[in-house]
């Protein structure tokens, strides 16, 4: 939206009958001034270090030694063969994916709850947005706490009630994913909700009121009248979302360590473990190159939909 | 639906009530369980079955933590950071999104969606390089290097969330002031920057809030106790030992949060806005 009304925009910063040569040209200068510190920075910061991770991906190079030898794509095929590889990537999709479905649908229930009006409305969405505010490190500490064996709420609910669950999951073989996704959950569904009660607004009253004197249920007003007007943005949030629990690198880290025995290892976790773990920056690199390629892929998916949700939404 | 009487629409809008308030606990709880026991004594906090609030009231923990551990020291380290990273990152950001509002640029297009791709990529993609980078440079442990690697998080937030705030201000308010004498620079310096204010105050909260919640940089760059991050430090009570201190554990993790519920508080209307920019304003 903003990048199509900047063409419009800069022929109106100089009117026609003022323009002259000198001046337009000194002003395109001082613009390009201003834009240059932005576009080093970029080069340095990020298309710079990707290079680096490019071409240690070829090499065969111990984390703190200074030699490298030039490898080919041997450390692809060892990262492919790795007996770890196949189980992070599944791994990365269930926890991925099951993030997403538990955020979306928990802050689709509290987006819809927070957009009826009533008493306290705007504190109680200032304040439903606090677990996504606190750092990861807070997130995890009080989570590990609750669910800790000699001290924990949660694990003592869960012995009490008898619930048919892992006491402590984060260190059970048949939990621990479950209890990565719930803290993941828990610490970025407000986004949603966010999101959600932010396009909730948009839709307009009267067709709720049409509909209700055509006499259509409450859920057929959801079904009909909300659900559409939320799929394009269900669409790109969920793309977003979907993106960053994949490559969410804190929570499972901070929580169960990839463990045990690898039940929550994603592949931000064994990227990690090859390089500080195993000392194998070049095995790393490659692992990081086989993420960027799954997430390019990705991420061109997004932009295909964020274009077309543009076309239509004008 | 019009037919209902006042009474159903007071007792419906009470329902309401008790369910966001319902649910709003169960969010909350985790922080709130954090928060009351770290005012418990050690004791109580290894008590079965587990109370909300302490019998008896104590700060010992806060205390422990005050003189017993770097953490007076790493809260400093991650202002210091944070604020340097947010500063430049914002300054940086300013001038380039009114460059790119401004004038017309070859490129400017894909070059800003390509900014939006840094938000994609995995920060391990990244961290992993740079630890080499600062290695090669001898600058690993260094706060500096440190903050020059938190522009990373810092330009993309920063330049997303401004650019709606500065392509608002109507262009007629600059030229203006360039007729009446004033060189471009000026114009930027009395009219936009100040229109901008808001918009700048939120990116400012919106960007610190995220570096001082982030922990995989900290953690591949800093290994020196003395030059640990909040996050870090939190991080290495949680994974380095297997006997908790929970006591300690706990205010540490209430003292991280204190800040950047502070600055939420400070600028929630703008937060609010900010925390969706990015994704759906793009």
């Amino acid at each position: 939206m903003s990048a199509r009304n900047l063409a419009g925009g800069a022929v109106a910063a100089v009117p026609a009958h003022k323009r002259n040569r000198w001046r337009d040209n000194h002003d395109r200068f001082v613009g390009f001034l201003l834009l240059m510190p932005l576009v080093a920075l970029i080069l340095g910061l990020t298309v710079y270090p990707i290079s680096q991770v490019m071409q240690l991906s070829t090499q065969q190079q111990g984390l703190f030694s200074t030699e490298s030898t030039f490898v080919g794509l041997q450390n692809f095929q060892n990262v492919v063969q790795h007996e770890a590889f196949g189980r992070s990537v599944k791994n990365t999709f269930t926890f991925a994916f099951g993030s997403l479905s538990l955020q979306m649908a928990i802050g689709l229930a509290v987006a819809l709850l927070l957009n009826r009006q009533f008493p306290l409305n705007t504190p109680i969405r200032g304040a439903m947005l606090f677990s996504y505010l606190v750092p990861y490190v807070v997130a995890a500490m009080t989570w590990k706490f609750m669910f800790s064996d000699a001290t924990g709420i949660l694990n003592y609910f869960i012995r009490w009630s008898g619930l048919p669950m892992a006491a402590s999951p984060f260190g059970s073989l048949d939990w621990s994913m479950f209890g990565v996704i719930l803290v993941n959950t828990w610490k970025n569904f407000p986004f949603m909700v966010l999101v959600f009660l932010a396009q909730l607004q948009t839709i307009d009253q009267e067709l709720y009121e049409a509909a209700s004197v055509d006499g259509a249920s409450t859920f057929q007003q959801f079904w009909n009248i909300t659900l559409p007007s939320l799929i394009p943005i269900m669409l790109v949030v969920g793309m977003l979302r979907t993106i960053w629990n994949f490559n969410n690198f804190e929570v499972v880290f901070l929580l169960t360590q990839g463990g045990p025995i690898g039940r929550t290892e994603t592949l931000p976790l064994l990227i990690y473990r090859f390089v500080f773990g195993e000392f194998s920056l070049g095995r790393g690199a490659a692992l990081a190159v086989i993420v960027f390629f799954i997430l390019v892929s990705m991420s061109i998916v997004y932009w295909i939909f964020y274009e077309r949700m543009q076309e239509k939404f004008r | 639906m019009k037919s209902i009487s006042p009474a159903a629409r007071r007792f419906e809008r009470t329902i309401l009530l008790l369910c966001a308030i319902t649910v709003l606990l169960i969010v909350l709880l985790p922080l709130v369980w954090m928060f009351f026991a770290s005012f418990k004594p050690n004791t109580e906090l290894f008590e079965r079955p587990p109370q909300l609030f302490p019998k008896v009231w104590t700060v010992e923990h806060y205390i422990e933590l005050w003189n017993f551990t770097s953490f007076p020291r790493y809260f400093v380290n991650t202002f210091l950071v944070a604020g340097i990273a947010c500063v430049v990152g914002l300054v940086v950001s300013l001038c380039s999104v009114y460059a790119v509002t401004r004038f017309q640029f070859i490129g400017a297009r894909p070059f800003t969606f390509g900014v939006l791709f840094i938000y994609m990529l995995p920060p391990i993609l990244l961290a992993l390089p740079f630890f080499r980078i600062w290695f090669n440079l001898g600058q690993l442990n260094s706060l500096p290097a440190l903050a020059i690697t938190y522009l990373t998080i810092t330009l993309p937030f920063s330049l997303w969330i401004l650019r709606p705030y500065i392509e608002a201000i109507p262009r007629a308010l600059e030229e203006a002031a360039m007729i009446d004498g004033c060189t471009r620079f000026q114009a930027f310096r009395k009219v936009i920057v100040p229109q901008a204010w808001p918009g700048i105050i939120a990116t400012f909260v919106f960007t610190f809030v995220v570096v001082w919640n982030e922990l995989l940089y900290s953690l591949v760059l800093i290994s020196d106790e003395p030059k640990r991050t909040v996050s870090l430090g939190i991080a290495s009570l949680i994974l380095e030992t297997s006997v908790y201190s929970w006591g300690l554990v706990n205010a540490a993790g209430v003292l991280a949060t204190v800040p950047v519920l502070f600055l939420f508080a400070l600028v929630t209307r703008h937060m609010v806005a900010g925390l969706g920019a990015g994704a759906v304003k793009g």
